[in-house]
C-alpha cells in the first residue's frame, strides 16, 4: 500500500470515568476496537488533574468522558463536561448514565463535546461514535494520502522537540486531515527553507514550515505549520491586523486553522499561482521586476496601515524594538562574546577604522540607561507592521505580486521596521555570503551614508561587483518606498533599525557554522554605530577613504 | 443601464442568461467563463469608475472551483457590486453559504427566465435603496457638520468634502456674492476638494463661466457630459477651465436662496467616465437643496458678523456718554463728562441742573463749586441766571465782567457769590428744555473762549440726550418694578384677603402710596354698604404732615423697603397705622347728601379728578373736616358692575402730577381688589344661603339628586312667585358640547302640557345656549320686544308658546369651585314682570344651592371612585405578595370584610368537571352556614331547576354569556332560587368571577341582613370581582407550577437512580459484548451473553427514567391482565364492570400497571380495618373521545380538608410518602388524561377516582 497512513500508530483514546469497573470495560472495548486506551487515574479532583496530564502526555486525539466525575449524586456536578474544554484538542465524547436529551445538548452545544452516548446503550453505538469522530480528525483513519512523505519527516524534524517520541508525529498528518476535511490526497511542496543546508537561513531553528498544498485536483493553497501557540498567536494577529485590513486582491485569506497538541496549521488561500519566495525571486529577477513587486506590496497591499501612522515624540527606538522582539534579543546581546575582530576583518581593517564594538555600543548607548538612550531621534512613527518581513515570508506569484504570510509578530511597531527587515534580510542572505570583502565593506559604507531616508548613493565606481550593485539598487528602492510610505525623512531612525537588526542577527547566528556571516553582520553594526555616533561629521571619515 | 457580469463555465448557459437580461431588462451583460478573465474585467471596470453592478455567478465553475469564493474575490475587486449565485437544484446549503458570504440572493437551477428577471429587478431596486440610504446618510452628515461650523469657508469645505463621499472624484464650490455677478456670469472659487482639483481655486475669479446661462435658468441640477463640456469649454475664458476636463459626467448643482442664485456646486468623476443614474440625479437635486440651505445659513451668519463689527466701530466712535446713559447713574455720568471737559478747560465751577416743571424747581444733579461737589441742592427755577436761560431759547455767554451788568439789567437775583463770567447752555430734548449746564468764572479766573462755548454747546447736546435716555431708562425701570409688584399683588391679594379681609385694603393702599408701589402721597378708602346709601371710611394711608411723610419715605428708601418686606411685616402685624387710617373710621356719609362728583363716580364707575380749588365743594364736608386734600383723584372700587366704594388719592406733599398712567394702574389694582372682595362676599353669601337652607341640604344626603332639585325648585317657586321652576343638570364630562341629564331634572309647578314634555327636547337650544354663555337671561316681557327677544326667537319657543310664558329668569348653575357649568335654573312667569335686583339675587342663590346639591352628588360619585380605587389597590397588593389561592382569598376576603360593613362574603369556585360550585376552602373561615339543614353542604351543582341558589344562577348565566354577570336580590325571600343558608339574610348579591380568557372561575356572594346593595356597592363589588378573578386564575397557575416543581423534584431523584442503574446496565452490556466478541466460537456462551444483554436492556427501559414511549394497547385487556394479580396479592376482591372493549389507548403498559398498583395499594390501606376488602373497577367510553376508568374502594373516603389538595401537593394521612398520587397524576397527564377524586356525596363508595384518557382507536378498516 502506498502512502504513510498505515505506519502511523493507533489513535489514543483517553478514558475518564470515576467508576473503576466502567473504566476497565471501556479500556477493554477501546483496545478491542483498535484504539490505544489511555486511562485517567485517581479520584475526584485528582482524576480531573490526571486526565489533563494524561491527555497531553499521550497527545490523545479522542476522549470518553463521564459527565459526573466527582459526585454521582450531585446534580450540579458537571465536572466531566467542564473538562472537555481543558483537554482540547482531544475530541470528547460524553458518556453518561443520565440518558437525557438535555444533557446531550448541553454537552455538545455548550461544552464543546463532539458527541454524546448513554451508558446503557449498546457498546456498538459507542464504537460507531468513536469511529465517526476518528474519521474526522485522523489522517490515518481517513486513509488520507499525503505525499511526498519526506516532507512530513522534514516538518517533524523542524517543528517537534527532539525529545518527543516519534509516535506523536502523527499530529502533522492530522493537521492536514483537519485542514482539508474532504480531501483524499494531498501533495505538498515546500516553500521556505526548512532545514536548509545553505549557509544562509533565517534563524538557527526555523520556527515554521510553509508549504504549497495541492488538495485533490483543486487549486493549491498555502499552509503554514508551526508550534501550536504560534499558530494561535498568528491567527489572532491575522484577525486583528490582516483580515480585511490589507488593500486589493493579493492578500491572504485565512481558510481554516487547526491547533493540535504540539503543532498547528493555518490554511491561507490566494488568487493566482504562487511560485516562489521573495528570496528566490530576488535572486532570479531584474531590479525592475523587484521594484515593481516591492512597490505593489508597500504602496498598495500594506498601504492602509501606513495611512494610519501614529506619531510619538521622545520615544526610544530601542524600547520600540524590544516591544516587538521581546526582551531576549537584548539579553542575548548582553551575554554575547564578540569574536576576535582582527581575525575576521583581516589586514587589520578593524583597527584602522577604529570602529567601536557594536554590542558594547548598544548596551552603553541605549539599553543601559534610559536617560542616555540615544535612540530617541526625532519623532518616532508607529504603524502596524508585519514584524517579521524577511524574504521567506514574502511569496511572489507568477504576476510578480507579493503575498505576505506569517503574522505572528504583526502589530504596532516602528513604521520603518518592515522596510529595514527586508533590506537587512537581503544584506545578510546575499551580501554576507559574498566572498568579496571590499564589496561588502563599500556596501556597508554606502547604506550607512544616507542622511535622508529615501536617498542613498548607488553609483560607487569602485563597486564593480554586479551582485552587490543589485543589492544596493534594491536597497535604494526599499529606502525610497520607506520614505514615501512613512514620510520619515531623517535616516537616523532607519539606521538605528538596521543596527538593531544586525545585532539581533549577529547574536543568533551559530558562530561555528556561520562564522563569516556573523562577523560581517557585526562589521555592519559597527559601521552603523560609528555613523550614528558621528552623525554631523562628513561620511565616510577621511581615514576610511583609502580602505579597500 | 445596468452593468452585469455573468461568470459561468458553461458558456452556452451564460449567453442565454445574457440574452434574457439584455432583451428584457435594461441591462448590459458581459460573459466570462473563468475567474481570471472575470477578475480582469471587473478590475478594469472598477478602475474606470464604471464598476459592474451585478455579478451572476454559477456556484460550480469547473471542478473544485467554487463560485462563492470567486464571488468573494470579485467583490473585493469591486466592493460596490452585488452578486447572485446560481446553485444546483435544491441546493439550499450552498445557497445559504452564498448568502452568508455576501451574495444578495441565490437562484437554484434550472430557473425560469422570469424568475431571473424578477430577482435582477429586485436587486436593482435594493441597490437603489441602499444607495439612497448611504447618500441620505452623507447628506445628513453634511448638514450636521456644516451647522457646527462657524465660518463660511469652513462650511464650504464641509460641503465639498462631503460631496466626495458621494463617490465623486472632485468637487468645486463656486460662490456668487452679488446679483450683478450672477448677471455678468462671474463666479468666485470658494472651496474645492478631490484629487486634481483646480489649483488656487479658493478666491479665484472665474468670469463668464460657460455653464452660467443654463444654470441660471434651472432650479434643478444639470448634468453635462464630456462632449458638452469640451464644446462649451472652448469658448470659456475661465482661468481654471483648462484644468477642468472631466471624462465622465459633470453634475452642476445650482444653489438658490429664494429667487437668487448664490452659488454652484460642480461635481465630477475626474478621469473616470462614469455616468450618473437617474436615481442618483434625483438624489443630487435633494443634495443641492440641502447645500443651499447650509450655505445660505453660513452666509447670513457671515454678514451678521460683519454688521456686528461695524457696530463695534461705531460704538467706539460714539462718546461714553451715550453708551452709559441708560445704565450708569446720572451723577456718575455727569462727573465723567465733567472730567472729560476738564481736559480742555477749567471746570472747577460746573453745574448741571434739571428742571422740575411742576414745582418749577431746578434740581442740581451736579454742582461743583470751587472744585468741590455739593449734593442735593435745589433752587426755584425762577431765580438766578438759570431762570433767564430757561426762558430764552439759546445759551448765555457772559464774559468775565459782563455778569454784573447783565444781572442788573435783567433784574436777576443771583444766589451765593456773584461770578465774574458765566456760561450757560440749556439742555434740550425735542422742543423742551429739561435743564441747564453752567460754567462760572470768578474774578481772577481765566476767561472763556469762543471755542469753550462751542464745545459746551455740543457737549450739552450730547448730555441732553444722555440725560433724557437716563431718565427714560430710570422711569422704565421704576415702572417695570412697580408693574411687577402690582401684578404680584393681584395674585397675592386673594390669599391675603382670605386670611384677613382687612389686609386686602391695607395692601391696596400701601401699593398705592409706597415707594415700591405707585407712590401717591396719600390715600383714603371709603366703602358703601349693600344698598349703597352710605359711604363708610374704611381705611387710609398718609398724614397731613409733609415732614412726617418725607421722613417715612426716606427711611423706607434707605432700608430698601420692598413689597416682600412689607408683606412679612403685615403678616407679623408690624404695620403702624398712619393718621389717615386712624381717622378714616370716623367717616360716615349719606350718599344722597353727597356732592354730585362722588355720586357720579359711584354710579358710572369712572374716576374723577378734583382740582385743589374744587376740593372744598366737591368733596363731602365730612371728609374735608378730617382731611385736607390737595388736587386729588376719586377712583371707584369696582366689582363687575357694582361699585363697592371710592378711593381718594392725592400728592399733596411732593406736588407731583396725578398722571394718567399711574391712575390707570391704580384703577387696575382697585379692580382686582374689588373682585377679590366680591368673591369673598359671594362665598360668604353662599355659606349663609347654605345655612338658611340647611333643611334642604340636610335631606340631600338621604335622597336622590332629583328629589333634592325638586325640593329646591319648590322653594324657589314659592319665594319667586313664579309659575314654574325647573333645574336642568348638565351631565359631567362634556367639554365641547353640553348634555342635559334628563333623569335628574328637578321641577315644580303645574304645566299645561305633561311634565315629560320638558324631557322631550333634550337639544340645547338658543335660550339655554345663551344662559350657558352669558350666565343669565332675564326677560321681563316676551311680547315687549327687544333685540335679545328676537335674536333668541323667544316668542317662537315651543315651551314658551305652549305654556304662555311671558317673563323668565334663567341662571347658570355653576360649580362654586371649578366654575364649571353644572346646570341651568329657570323661573317662568305667565305674566310680564319687572325683576328687582333682589329677585335676581334670589334666583342666583337658588342656582348656587342647586350647584351645591349637584356637585355634592358628583363629589359622592368621586368618593365612590376613590373607594373602588382603594379596593383595587388592596387586592392588587395582596395578589402581588401571595401566590397561593388560599392565602390570596383569605387576605382579600379579610380586607373586604373591613370595607363592607355588616356583610357576609364568600367565594365559590367553579368545578368544570362536576359542573358545580364549591366553597373555596379559605372562604369557610369567613362564612358559616347557620341553617342546620345545609350544615354540610359543600357543593352546589348547576343546572338545578329550582332552589339551586342565586350563586348558581349567576354561574349559569355567565357560562352562557361568557361575561361578568351579577344578580342583586333586595329581598331574598321573594326569590325562588334563594337557598336559605343563613336565616338572617335579607338581601344578596352574587357576581361571577372570571378569568382573563372568559372562563368562569367562580362566584362571589355577598349577603346582608339589614340594607340592600345599591348601585355604588355593585360597581365596587364588580371591581373586587374582577380582581378576584385574576387572583384565582393566577393562583391556579401557581398551583400547577407547584405541582410541576414537586414532580420535577421527584424526577430528579429518580434520575439519580437511573444514573446508577444505567451505569450498571452499561457495564453488563459492555461485558456481554466482550464475551460475545471473544467467545464467538462458542455459540452457547454467545447465547447466554445475548440473554444477559437483553435483560440489561429491559432493566434500563422501565421505570420513570425510561425514555421509552408508549404504544397502542387495548385498555380493558391491559387492565384485566394485571389487576387480578395486584388484587390477589392483597386479598382484595375486584368488582369489574368493563364496558370499553375494543377501546385502545396510547400508553406504556408498565406505567398503566404502575398506576393501578398504586391505586390498589391505596385502597388496601383505606380498607385496612374492614373484614372484607372490595374494589369496584369499571371502564366505559365517553362521548368526547375519551375513556373513563372508575376505581372505587369501600373505605371511609378522603377527608374533606385534604380532598382539594391530594393531586396538588404531597399529602398523606400516612406517615411517609404521599408523593404517589402526584406521580400518578403525572403519568396520567403524560398520557393526555386527567385524574380526579369524585365528590364523596355522589357515590355510596369510599374514595372514587375517575381517570379519563383519550382513546387511540384506529379508524375501522373498511374492506
Amino acid at each position: 500500500m502506498p502512502g504513510t497512513a498505515r505506519l502511523l500508530p493507533p489513535i489514543r483514546v483517553l478514558i475518564i470515568d470515576n467508576d473503576k469497573q466502567s473504566v476497565s470495560i471501556f479500556e477493554e472495548l477501546a483496545s478491542h476496537w483498535g484504539y490505544t486506551p489511555v486511562i485517567a487515574e485517581g479520584e475526584g479532583i485528582h482524576l480531573l488533574a490526571d486526565a489533563k496530564v494524561k491527555a497531553r502526555e499521550h497527545r490523545c486525539q479522542l476522549a470518553l468522558v463521564d459527565m459526573r466525575l466527582v459526585d454521582d449524586s450531585d446534580e450540579s456536578d458537571i465536572s466531566g463536561l467542564d473538562l472537555i474544554a481543558q483537554i482540547k484538542p482531544a475530541s470528547s465524547i460524553v458518556v453518561s448514565g443520565y440518558g437525557s436529551a438535555q444533557v446531550a445538548v448541553q454537552s455538545i452545544h455548550e461544552k464543546g463535546a463532539v458527541d454524546f452516548v448513554g451508558k446503557e446503550e449498546d457498546p456498538l453505538s459507542i464504537k460507531a461514535k468513536l469511529q465517526k469522530e476518528a474519521l474526522k480528525i485522523s489522517a490515518k483513519e481517513r486513509r488520507l494520502k499525503i505525499s511526498p512523505t519526506n516532507v512530513l519527516d522534514m516538518i517533524a524534524a523542524t517543528l517537534f522537540e527532539p525529545a518527543l517520541p516519534a509516535e506523536y508525529h502523527d499530529q502533522i498528518a492530522d493537521v492536514f486531515a483537519q485542514l482539508f476535511p474532504e480531501a483524499h490526497r494531498l501533495r505538498l511542496e515546500k516553500m521556505n527553507n526548512i532545514l536548509a543546508t545553505d549557509e544562509v537561513s533565517t534563524a538557527p531553528r526555523p520556527r515554521s514550515v510553509v508549504l504549497k498544498v495541492y488538495e485533490d485536483d483543486l487549486q493549491p493553497v498555502i499552509v503554514k505549520l508551526a508550534r501550536r501557540h504560534k499558530v494561535e498567536k498568528e491567527v489572532s494577529r491575522f484577525l486583528e491586523y490582516i483580515d480585511r485590513r490589507l488593500v486589493g486582491n493579493f492578500i491572504p485569506v485565512l481558510g481554516k486553522h487547526v491547533e493540535l497538541w504540539d503543532i498547528g496549521g493555518i490554511k491561507l488561500s490566494y488568487v493566482g499561482n504562487i511560485e516562489q519566495t521573495f528570496a528566490r525571486f530576488f535572486q532570479a529577477q531584474s531590479v525592475d521586476k523587484i521594484q515593481a513587486c516591492l512597490e505593489k506590496f508597500f504602496t498598495y497591499t500594506w498601504s492602509a496601515h501606513y495611512k494610519k501612522i501614529k506619531k510619538k515624540s521622545n520615544i526610544s527606538l530601542f524600547d520600540l524594538y524590544c516591544d516587538v522582539w521581546g526582551e531576549d534579543w537584548y539579553e542575548r546581546a548582553q551575554n554575547f562574546q564578540s569574536p576576535d575582530p582582527e581575525k575576521a576583518m583581516g589586514k587589520n581593517l578593524w583597527g584602522r577604522i577604529r570602529a567601536a564594538d557594536p554590542v558594547e555600543w548598544l548596551i552603553k548607548n541605549t539599553g543601559k540607561d534610559k536617560k542616555s538612550d540615544v535612540s530617541r531621534v526625532g519623532t518616532a512613527y508607529l504603524a502596524v507592521t508585519h514584524g517579521d518581513l524577511h524574504a521567506d515570508n514574502l511569496l511572489v506569484d507568477d504576476s510578480q505580486n507579493a503575498w505576505v504570510i506569517d503574522f505572528e509578530r504583526t502589530g504596532m511597531g516602528h513604521a520603518l521596521q518592515d522596510f529595514i527587515e527586508i533590506e537587512f534580510d537581503i544584506i545578510s542572505r546575499v551580501a554576507c555570503a559574498n566572498e568579496n570583502f571590499p564589496s561588502f565593506y563599500r556596501l556597508c559604507v554606502a547604506i550607512a551614508g544616507s542622511s535622508r531616508t529615501g536617498e542613498i548613493i548607488t553609483d560607487d565606481p569602485q563597486l564593480a561587483d554586479a551582485e552587490t550593485q543589485k543589492i544596493l539598487k534594491t536597497i535604494s528602492i526599499i529606502r525610497l518606498l520607506a520614505e514615501q510610505c512613512t514620510h520619515i525623512e531623517d535616516s537616523r531612525q532607519y539606521l538605528f533599525g538596521l543596527f538593531f537588526n544586525s545585532i539581533f542577527r549577529a547574536t543568533i547566528i551559530n558562530a561555528e557554522t556561520h562564522k563569516r556571516s556573523q562577523q560581517r553582520t557585526l562589521m555592519l553594526a559597527s559601521i552603523l554605530c560609528h555613523r550614528l555616533e558621528h552623525w554631523d561629521e562628513p561620511w565616510p571619515p577621511d581615514e576610511w577613504r583609502d580602505l579597500p | 443601464m445596468c452593468r452585469v457580469l455573468i461568470l459561468d463555465d458553461d458558456a452556452y448557459g451564460a449567453e442565454e442568461v445574457k440574452m434574457t437580461l439584455e432583451l428584457n431588462s435594461n441591462a448590459k451583460a458581459d460573459v466570462c467563463v473563468n475567474l481570471k478573465d472575470a477578475i480582469a474585467l471587473v478590475t478594469t471596470a472598477s478602475d474606470s469608475g464604471k464598476p459592474y453592478e451585478i455579478f451572476l455567478i454559477d456556484l460550480i465553475l469547473g471542478p473544485g472551483k467554487d463560485g462563492i469564493e470567486a464571488m468573494k474575490i470579485l467583490r473585493r475587486a469591486s466592493p460596490d457590486s452585488d452578486a447572485i449565485i446560481f446553485t444546483g437544484f435544491g441546493d439550499m446549503e450552498s445557497g445559504l453559504r452564498a448568502y452568508h458570504a455576501g451574495a444578495f440572493r441565490y437562484l437554484s437551477k434550472p430557473f425560469d427566465n422570469q424568475e431571473l428577471l424578477y430577482l435582477v429587478e429586485a436587486l436593482k431596486e435594493w441597490r437603489k435603496i441602499q444607495r439612497e440610504h448611504s447618500w441620505q446618510k452623507i447628506f445628513g452628515g453634511m448638514m450636521e457638520a456644516a451647522l457646527k461650523q462657524k465660518s463660511f469657508h469652513a462650511v464650504a469645505k464641509v460641503v465639498v468634502n462631503h460631496s466626495l463621499k458621494l463617490g465623486f472624484e472632485r468637487a468645486h464650490l463656486f460662490w456668487v456674492p452679488t446679483r450683478e455677478e450672477v448677471n455678468t456670469g462671474n463666479l468666485f472659487g470658494e472651496a474645492c476638494a478631490g484629487k486634481d482639483s483646480i489649483p488656487n481655486f479658493s478666491g479665484s475669479l472665474f468670469p463668464d463661466w460657460y455653464g452660467m446661462e443654463r444654470v441660471r435658468k434651472s432650479r434643478n441640477a444639470i448634468f453635462i457630459n464630456k462632449d458638452g463640456l469640451n464644446e462649451r469649454g472652448q469658448g470659456s475664458k475661465g482661468s481654471g477651465s483648462k484644468n477642468f476636463s472631466p471624462q465622465g459626467e459633470t453634475a452642476v448643482l445650482p444653489l438658490w436662496r429664494g429667487e437668487i442664485l448664490i452659488g454652484i456646486l460642480l461635481l465630477d468623476y475626474g478621469r473616470s467616465d462614469k455616468i450618473l443614474s437617474e436615481h442618483e440625479r434625483t438624489l443630487l437635486n435633494l443634495f443641492a437643496r440641502q447645500v443651499s440651505v447650509v450655505m445660505d445659513h453660513a452666509s447670513i451668519y457671515a454678514s451678521e458678523k460683519w454688521a456686528l463689527k461695524e457696530a463695534d466701530i461705531i460704538r467706539n466712535i460714539v462718546h461714553d456718554v451715550t453708551t452709559q446713559a441708560a445704565v450708569a447713574s446720572l451723577p456718575k455720568l455727569l462727573e465723567e463728562v465733567r472730567n472729560q471737559i476738564g481736559q480742555l478747560m477749567d471746570v472747577s465751577n460746573f453745574a448741571v441742573a434739571l428742571l422740575d416743571e411742576e414745582i418749577n424747581e431746578l434740581t442740581f444733579c451736579l454742582l461743583c463749586e470751587q472744585g468741590k461737589p455739593k449734593e442735593g441742592v435745589r433752587r426755584p427755577a425762577s431765580q438766578g441766571l438759570e431762570s433767564f436761560l430757561l426762558k430764552q431759547q439759546g445759551g448765555l455767554f457772559l464774559k468775565n465782567g459782563d455778569v454784573k451788568e447783565f444781572v442788573e439789567k435783567n433784574h436777576i437775583r443771583v444766589q451765593g457769590r456773584m461770578p465774574a463770567g458765566w456760561l450757560g447752555v440749556p439742555l434740550r430734548v425735542g422742543g423742551a428744555t429739561i435743564g441747564v449746564l453752567t460754567l462760572q468764572r470768578f474774578a481772577g479766573d481765566k476767561d472763556f473762549s469762543e471755542r469753550d462755548r462751542q464745545l459746551l454747546v455740543s457737549v450739552a447736546d450730547q448730555l441732553a440726550a444722555a440725560i433724557h435716555i437716563s431718565h427714560l431708562a430710570e422711569v422704565e425701570r421704576e415702572d417695570a418694578r412697580r408693574m411687577q409688584n402690582l401684578q404680584r399683588a393681584s395674585v397675592d391679594m386673594l390669599w391675603l384677603a382670605r386670611e384677613n379681609e382687612s389686609h386686602l385694603w391695607d395692601v391696596v393702599l400701601t401699593l398705592a402710596t409706597a415707594n415700591f408701589g405707585l407712590g401717591f402721597n396719600r390715600a383714603l378708602l371709603l366703602t358703601t354698604n349693600d344698598n349703597q346709601r352710605f359711604l363708610y371710611g374704611e381705611t387710609g394711608i398718609g398724614s397731613d404732615s409733609r415732614s412726617d411723610s418725607e421722613r417715612d419715605w426716606k427711611r423706607d428708601e434707605k432700608r430698601h423697603y420692598d413689597f416682600d418686606a412689607y408683606l412679612s411685616d403685615l403678616q407679623a402685624n408690624k404695620i403702624i397705622p398712619t393718621p389717615f387710617a386712624r381717622r378714616a373710621s370716623k367717616i360716615k356719609i349719606e350718599l344722597d347728601g353727597c356732592p354730585e362728583v362722588m355720586r357720579q363716580v359711584i354710579k358710572n364707575g369712572a374716576r374723577e379728578i378734583i382740582s385743589e380749588s374744587d376740593v372744598h365743594t366737591k368733596l363731602p364736608r365730612d371728609i374735608n373736616r378730617h382731611f385736607s386734600f390737595s388736587t386729588c383723584a376719586v377712583l371707584p372700587v369696582r366689582a363687575g358692575k357694582n361699585t363697592l366704594g371710592l378711593l381718594i388719592v392725592d400728592n399733596k406733599h411732593n406736588r407731583k402730577n396725578l398722571d394718567e398712567k399711574s391712575l390707570d394702574r391704580l384703577q387696575t389694582l382697585l379692580d382686582s381688589a374689588g373682585l377679590v372682595r366680591e368673591t369673598l362676599t359671594q362665598s360668604r353669601n353662599s355659606v349663609s344661603v347654605l345655612e338658611a337652607n340647611y333643611d334642604i341640604m340636610g335631606e340631600a344626603g338621604n335622597q336622590s339628586l332629583k328629589d333634592t332639585l325638586d325640593h329646591i325648585c319648590k322653594t324657589a317657586r314659592a319665594i319667586s312667585e313664579s309659575d314654574w321652576a325647573v333645574i336642568f343638570p348638565i351631565l359631567p364630562g362634556g367639554t365641547e358640547r353640553y348634555k342635559l341629564d334628563l333623569n335628574t331634572i328637578g321641577h315644580d309647578g303645574a304645566l299645561k302640557s305633561p311634565v315629560r314634555s320638558i324631557k322631550s327636547n333634550p337639544r340645547i337650544g338658543g335660550i339655554t345656549q345663551h344662559v350657558l354663555e352669558k350666565g343669565e337671561l332675564i326677560v321681563s316681557d316676551i311680547d315687549g320686544g327687544g333685540s335679545m327677544i328676537s335674536r333668541l326667537n323667544l316668542t317662537n319657543s315651543h315651551f314658551i308658546r305652549s305654556e304662555g310664558v311671558k317673563a323668565l329668569i334663567g341662571v347658570l348653575v355653576r360649580d362654586p369651585y371649578s366654575e364649571e357649568p353644572l346646570g341651568i335654573l329657570y323661573l317662568d312667569y305667565r305674566r310680564p314682570r319687572e325683576f328687582s335686583e333682589l329677585e335676581v339675587r334670589h334666583a342666583k342663590s337658588f342656582a348656587s344651592l342647586a350647584a351645591v346639591a349637584i356637585s355634592k352628588v358628583r363629589h359622592l360619585d368621586e368618593i365612590g371612585q376613590r373607594k373602588r380605587l382603594r379596593v383595587t389597590l388592596i387586592t392588587t397588593e395582596i395578589m402581588g405578595k401571595e401566590l397561593g389561592l388560599d392565602e390570596i382569598l383569605a387576605k382579600v376576603l379579610q380586607k373586604m370584610q373591613g370595607l363592607f360593613k355588616h356583610t357576609e362574603l364568600c367565594v365559590l369556585l367553579y368545578d368544570g368537571d362536576d359542573h358545580a360550585l364549591k366553597f373555596a376552602p379559605a372562604t369557610l373561615k369567613f362564612y358559616h352556614i347557620k341553617n342546620p339543614e345545609f350544615k354540610n353542604r359543600q357543593i352546589f351543582p348547576l343546572g338545578q331547576p329550582e332552589r339551586g341558589s342565586i350563586a348558581c344562577k349567576v354561574a349559569e348565566k355567565t357560562l352562557r354569556t361568557r361575561k361578568v354577570e351579577h344578580i342583586n336580590i333586595p329581598d331574598v325571600l321573594s326569590d325562588r332560587d334563594y337557598l336559605p343558608l343563613n336565616p338572617k339574610t335579607r338581601s344578596e348579591l352574587c357576581i361571577s368571577l372570571m378569568g382573563s380568557t372568559g372562563d368562569l372561575l367562580g362566584v362571589l356572594a355577598l349577603e346582608r341582613s339589614a340594607s340592600v346593595f345599591g348601585k355604588d356597592d355593585i360597581d365596587l363589588i364588580k371591581t373586587v370581582a374582577r380582581q378576584l378573578g385574576l387572583a384565582i386564575e393566577r393562583a391556579q397557575h401557581t398551583e400547577r407550577l407547584r405541582f410541576l416543581s414537586t414532580v420535577s423534584a421527584m424526577t430528579a431523584w429518580s434520575s439519580d437512580i437511573a444514573h446508577d442503574m444505567n451505569n450498571e446496565v452499561g457495564k453488563i452490556r459492555g461485558l456481554t459484548y466482550l464475551i460475545r466478541e471473544f467467545s464467538s466460537e462458542n455459540p452457547k456462551i454467545c447465547d447466554y451473553a445475548a440473554q444477559i444483554d437483553e435483560s440489561a436492556r429491559l432493566l434500563s427501559s422501565v421505570g420513570p427514567w425510561s425514555v421509552q414511549t408508549g404504544h397502542r394497547i387495548p385498555l380493558d385487556d391491559s387492565i384485566k391482565q394485571c389487576i387480578k394479580r395486584l388484587a390477589n396479592q392483597r386479598g382484595i376482591q375486584v368488582i369489574p364492570q368493563f364496558e370499553a372493549s375494543g377501546v385502545y389507548i396510547h400508553a406504556n403498559p408498565m406505567e398503566l400497571q404502575r398506576i393501578l398498583k398504586h391505586l390498589v395499594r391505596n385502597a388496601d390501606k383505606a380498607m385496612s380495618r374492614l373484614p372484607e376488602k372490595k374494589i369496584k373497577l369499571s371502564t366505559h367510553p365517553l362521548r368526547d373521545g375519551r375513556v373513563e376508568i372508575l376505581f372505587g374502594d369501600y373505605g371511609s373516603g378522603v377527608d374533606e380538608t385534604v380532598r382539594a389538595d391530594i393531586f396538588r401537593r404531597a399529602t398523606s394521612t400516612k406517615e411517609s410518602g404521599g408523593y404517589g398520587l402526584l406521580l400518578i397524576r403525572q403519568l396520567i397527564e403524560a398520557m393526555g388524561g386527567t385524574i380526579k377524586l369524585l365528590p364523596s356525596d355522589e357515590t355510596d363508595l369510599g374514595a372514587v377516582f375517575s381517570i379519563r384518557i383519550p382513546t387511540a382507536n384506529m379508524p375501522t378498516p373498511t374492506e
